[in-house]
């Protein structure tokens, strides 16, 4: 035992002894400054000429790079070897000083480069990654957070992405709201804007739409719900396709193929034509085909919170309700109902944001009935290239948002973001009235015959010359999308999607996890606020953040606009909601005593995480890379903000078919993309499932 | 080493914790001898896991100060402390064989290859375990995840050794068997050890000293036999045990209670000065008989047969007494009226009465208290 211990004194007073690690970073900074455009490059790093790469060198000239690169060198001064891990009042002020001074470096260098207006370069972002690591050892000198490296940097890494990349620009979207055309300040500016009456009309249809489809949806949800809870006793399946259907389903193809259907020149239409004579033909354009569509893809996700929501009443509440002389209807509105509001508030809420923030419906069903995402659309795609009147409506649709958001937040959701696994009771509970089951059923199978018609006319469709004027079959639509070669037609968006989707996955599926266990497993001051600032990734709704982008990296200090970067970016801040939920799900499930045993084994946390979590949560992280990476391959209200010809992805290519009219190219490359993604999902449910088997067979040998 | 640090090898000192605005811990201290076990008792919720997680470094204290071999350790993380936890639910490693989790210190601390798997070998045959080591947790019995908790723990030859409750989820046979393994393996290796039950029996089992803690507090700290022999509170003598209360009078070598004399036993006439008392008797000091004095005469209410003993409820004078008499020593004929006698062990003195109330309420006295 004694020379264990003396071992551990070993290894603490070889720690004093070694060479103090901020040198090395400063070092790193000074190799930075040598070899690294330290500003931004128009072309990128590859397409640049060697006069513009030289320009780009800070050593190039006397600007103000030599200050970003040379404040931080002051620390430079300092003795040569790290404090002993005790509390000394010295080292603990340097190790404040240390902190600030990055944290000084790090605005100044912000602040001057945007008054300069220079982009920063690959250069800069050593620059401060190094000024990160300094502050990282700082906080971990000073014993925050059990003074655990690992930690204290994964947090300052996420503050600094949150703050970048979701709150910078969700920022800079009221910005351009103030400005005049000539870029003066123009405080009353988003007034007239708001007082048109074409925008005020947006407002209302936007509203109208967001409540119908909210409270049809919830509707609809509720009525699946009770089948699934109440009816039948095998219907796990309709929660599986209910939970596949709208992932893998792209943009654009549920409003296609209702107009397939019952569009101007839709099978339906023109059967109700033949049978019965009817005139107006035109009736889907507008309202109701946005709400027909909007219902079809948002009502799933009303289901999985009711289904959730009512697995968890235990039957025995209504039995109780029963025994005390309640009759069903009684039971239902006084117990049932009341114990489920806050899921249908949810439900509701849920839809109506996602209402507001669907911009594919409308732009293929809205006729002449804007709303406020197509609108923003057009004010920057269309010719107008309006950005205070985008900026305006771009901030009605995040205050909106924000706004729901945060009445969720505190009146239902305070357990919403940590997915509360309620286990699910179900007893035999009294059967329904024999009225209630058969309309459910009949609605149930009814909308069942709805979805494989509207699937099948998709399919079908892209297999026709040209729907509603020539039904005979041919090849056609797929060879010009895929038959043109690899740099023709689909392929190249279909190559830059996988490959996008295929970085921004793991990405996505780290960040989230990481997230996921500081919130789950580290207790620290102003984990509230992270927990808070990562919950706006869901409330941000997708137009404004394609907006805001464009706004926020169209600019010094950072430029980002037309890169790749940005629509990797963009696909990893949109889709991070996805691993956090699927990292608390499963850390949720494990012991807290695994990890702290691990650290009682002299674990450090990051070895805690890489042999202990990571092993058991690979299920999770499974899944959560292959739903970031479906979900990033469909993706649409951002990105299209964000692609140019050249990062072109297949949502784009879609969107741009169907403003070309191209509908049978646009539905034929969207069920390759069902079949695509369907494929992925269910070999990826193949994989996981077989792994539990060979598990479960390898304990029982 | 010097001998104080030997006496105090564990210190905790002024230890507050708080979590939010709930105060678990007050102000606590704390002391383990080297090589010792000490064990906190108490209900649950006291605060016992909150102490053993705190001296581990798992839990932060609000204020106040631990020490471990001397040194302050109060901002160390867990992985600098040199502490080993056995924890309630074991927290072995599923996706581990059992190899993998009693190695997985020993890689942590990046100790040469063969010298991990010589000392997880020892350390598996410590625990009756060898050969079993590449076998998965969910393989193996209860007892045997506990086992290899243990191993896991003991390997890395720790300067303390925590329990959290490490038998609560084994079933009574097992829990006997495996608190002699643990005594008998701390005893050996002589490792300094801290643990939690709320179980009094397991506590008395493996403890050199127990300390029983109520609502975040340490109400008396003591080897076994003078917690239960010498309980310094009401609450300590009902904790440790049944006991009846008397008022009664001691006058530095017999107590009187209800007129009767009884000696004092030794550790009374040493600790206590003359006076008036409440007084404690354990319902297994007194037992019944045919004949006595008349002062011993009691009325006999209830017999209840439990299988190892007999539970009879008596009255004597105005005292409702509770007897515990061994079912081989009870005699069955007797009924309706009996003569008691009371053994000094089980008689301890308690607060001392002021005299003028004669007859002190045991609400008002549980109270003062
Ligand atoms: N992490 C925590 N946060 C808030 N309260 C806690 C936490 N851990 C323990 N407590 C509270 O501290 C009290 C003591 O808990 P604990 O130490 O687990 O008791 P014991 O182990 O004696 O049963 C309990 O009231 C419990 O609710
Ligand atoms: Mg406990």
């Amino acid at each position: 035992m004694t020379t264990l211990a003396s071992a551990a004194d070993g290894r603490i007073s070889q720690l004093s002894q070694t060479r103090d690690p901020v040198f090395y970073w400063l070092l790193l900074m000074i190799g930075a400054f040598v070899l690294f455009p330290v500003f931004a490059l128009d072309y990128g790093l590859m397409e640049s000429t060697s006069d513009e790469l030289y320009e780009a060198m800070g050593w190039s000239s006397q600007n103000v790079s030599w200050l970003w690169f040379g404040l931080p060198l002051l620390l430079f001064l300092r003795p040569l070897h790290a404090p002993a891990r005790k509390k000394c009042r010295d080292a603990k002020s340097r190790h404040w000083f240390d902190i600030g001074w990055a944290g000084f470096c790090v605005l100044f260098i912000v602040i001057s480069a945007w008054v300069q207006g220079t982009g920063l370069g690959y250069g800069c972002i050593l620059l401060l990654l190094g000024l990160g690591a300094i502050a990282t050892l700082g906080f971990s000198r000073l014993e925050f957070l059990g003074g655990d490296i690992f930690i204290i940097g994964a947090l300052i890494s996420i503050v600094t992405l949150i703050s970048t990349f979701i709150i910078f620009p969700s920022a800079s979207i009221f910005v351009p709201m103030f400005e005049g055309d000539m870029g003066e300040f123009a405080p009353w500016q988003f007034l007239d804007i708001l007082g048109r009456r074409q925008i005020i009309q947006i407002i209302k249809n936007s509203i109208l739409l967001g409540t119908t489809v909210g409270a049809s949806a919830t509707f609809f949800g509720l009525l699946f719900a009770i089948y699934t809870t109440r009816i039948a006793k095998r219907s796990a399946f309709i929660a599986r396709i209910f939970s596949i259907l709208p992932i893998v389903t792209p943009p654009f193809v549920v409003g296609l193929g209702v107009t397939l259907m019952l569009g101007r020149s839709g099978y339906i239409t023109e059967l109700m034509v033949d049978l019965f004579g009817l005139t107006k033909t035109n009736w889907l354009y507008g309202f109701p085909g946005i709400w027909m569509a909007q219902v079809l893809a948002f009502t799933p996700m009303s289901f999985m919170i009711l289904d959730g929501a009512m697995k968890s009443l235990h039957p025995s509440l209504e039995e109780a309700s029963y025994t005390l002389r309640a009759n069903r209807s009684q039971t239902f509105m006084k117990v049932v109902m009341p114990l489920l509001k806050p899921a249908l508030a949810n439900s509701f809420l849920i839809v109506f944001v996602q209402s507001l923030a669907d911009f594919s419906n409308p732009l293929v069903l809205g006729g002449s009935f804007d709303v406020l995402a197509t609108q923003i659309y057009f004010y920057i795609a269309g010719a107008q290239l309006d950005y205070a009147s985008a900026s305006t409506l771009g901030a009605v649709l995040l205050i909106f948002s924000l706004a729901i958001f945060v009445i969720q937040y505190m009146w239902i959701g305070k357990r919403s973001y940590v997915t509360v696994s309620g286990k699910a009771y179900r007893g035999d509970v009294q059967p329904l009235p024999s009225f209630v089951r058969t309309g459910v059923t009949a609605f149930l199978y009814f909308w069942m015959a709805f979805t494989l018609l509207l699937y099948g006319s998709i399919v079908f469709g892209s297999f026709t010359v040209n729907w509603g004027v020539d039904y005979s079959l041919t090849l056609d639509n797929y060879i010009r999308l895929f038959g043109l070669g690899v740099t023709e037609g689909a392929w190249p968006s279909l190559i830059s999607t996988m490959t996008y989707a295929g970085i921004a996955a793991p990405i996505t599926a780290i960040f989230g996890l990481l997230i996921a266990y500081i919130v789950v497993r580290q207790q620290f001051h102003g984990k509230k606020v992270i927990e808070f600032a990562t919950m706006l990734c869901f409330a941000v709704p997708g137009t404004v953040a394609g907006v805001s982008y464009i706004l926020a990296f169209n600019d010094a200090p950072i430029y980002l606009t037309g890169t790749a970067a940005i629509v990797v970016i963009s696909m990893v801040m949109r889709n991070v909601p996805v691993g956090i939920r699927s990292g608390i799900a499963g850390l949720g499930q494990l012991d807290k005593s695994l990890d702290e045993a691990s650290l009682s084994l002299r674990a450090s946390s990051f070895g805690t995480i890489i042999h202990v979590l990571v092993p058991l949560l690979r299920p999770a992280i499974l899944s959560s890379l292959v739903y970031s990476f479906v979900r990033a391959m469909t993706t649409v209200s951002a990105i299209i903000f964000l692609v140019t010809p050249e990062t072109r992805v297949a949502t784009a290519y879609i969107l741009n078919r169907v403003e070309d009219g191209e509908y049978g190219i646009a539905i034929a490359y969207g069920s390759i993309l069902i079949f695509v993604m369907m494929a992925i999902i269910l070999t990826f449910d193949r994989l996981v499932g077989e792994a539990r088997n060979a598990r479960t067979k390898a304990k029982e040998i | 080493m010097s001998k104080d640090s030997k006496n105090n090898f564990v210190v905790l000192k002024n230890i507050c914790k708080r979590f939010g605005q709930n105060t678990v811990i007050g102000d606590l201290d704390l002391e383990i001898e080297k090589g010792s076990l000490v064990t906190l008792l108490g209900p649950s919720g006291c605060g016992k896991t909150t102490v053993l997680r705190m001296v581990a470094g798992l839990e932060k204290p609000t204020s106040g100060q631990i020490f471990i071999d001397g040194e302050d350790v109060t901002d160390r993380s867990v992985q600098h402390r040199d502490i080993c936890m056995v924890f309630q639910s074991y927290a072995l490693f599923p996706h581990m064989s059992l190899y993998g989790n009693v190695a997985y210190g020993l890689k942590n601390l990046k100790l040469p290859a063969d010298e991990i798997s010589q000392r997880v070998d020892d350390a598996l045959k410590l625990v009756n375990l060898e050969g079993m080591g590449d076998r998965f947790v969910d393989q193996i019995s209860g007892g045997q995840q506990q086992r290899v908790a243990l191993a896991r723990a003991l390997v890395l030859k720790p300067k303390v050794l925590l329990f959290d409750e490490p038998l609560s989820n084994l079933d009574a046979n097992l829990r006997r068997s495996m608190r002699e393994t643990i005594r008998d393996l701390q005893k050996r290796f002589n490792i300094t050890s801290l643990y939690v039950t709320h179980d009094q029996a397991e506590a008395f089992a493996v403890s050199d000293k127990v300390v029983v803690m109520k609502d975040g507090d340490i109400m008396q700290q003591g080897a076994p036999s003078e917690l239960y022999q010498v309980p310094d509170s009401l609450f300590m003598a009902n904790f440790m045990g049944d006991a009846n209360i008397f008022d009664g009078h001691f006058d530095g070598e017999t107590i009187t209670i209800n007129g009767v004399q009884v000696k004092a036993n030794q550790r009374t006439v040493e600790s206590k000065a003359s006076g008036h008392y409440q007084v404690g008797v354990r319902p297994e000091a007194i037992t019944l008989s045919h004949e006595g004095q008349p002062e011993h005469i009691c009325k006999v209410n209830k017999v209840v047969y439990m299988g190892a003993m007999y539970e009879v409820s008596v009255t004597w004078g105005e005292h409702e007494l509770l007897l515990q008499i061994n079912s081989t020593e009870f005699d069955t004929d007797i009924k309706d009226q009996a003569y008691l006698s009371v053994n000094p062990v089980g008689v301890f003195l308690l607060d001392p009465v002021v005299l003028s109330s004669k007859k002190v309420q045991p609400e008002l006295t549980a109270e003062v208290a």
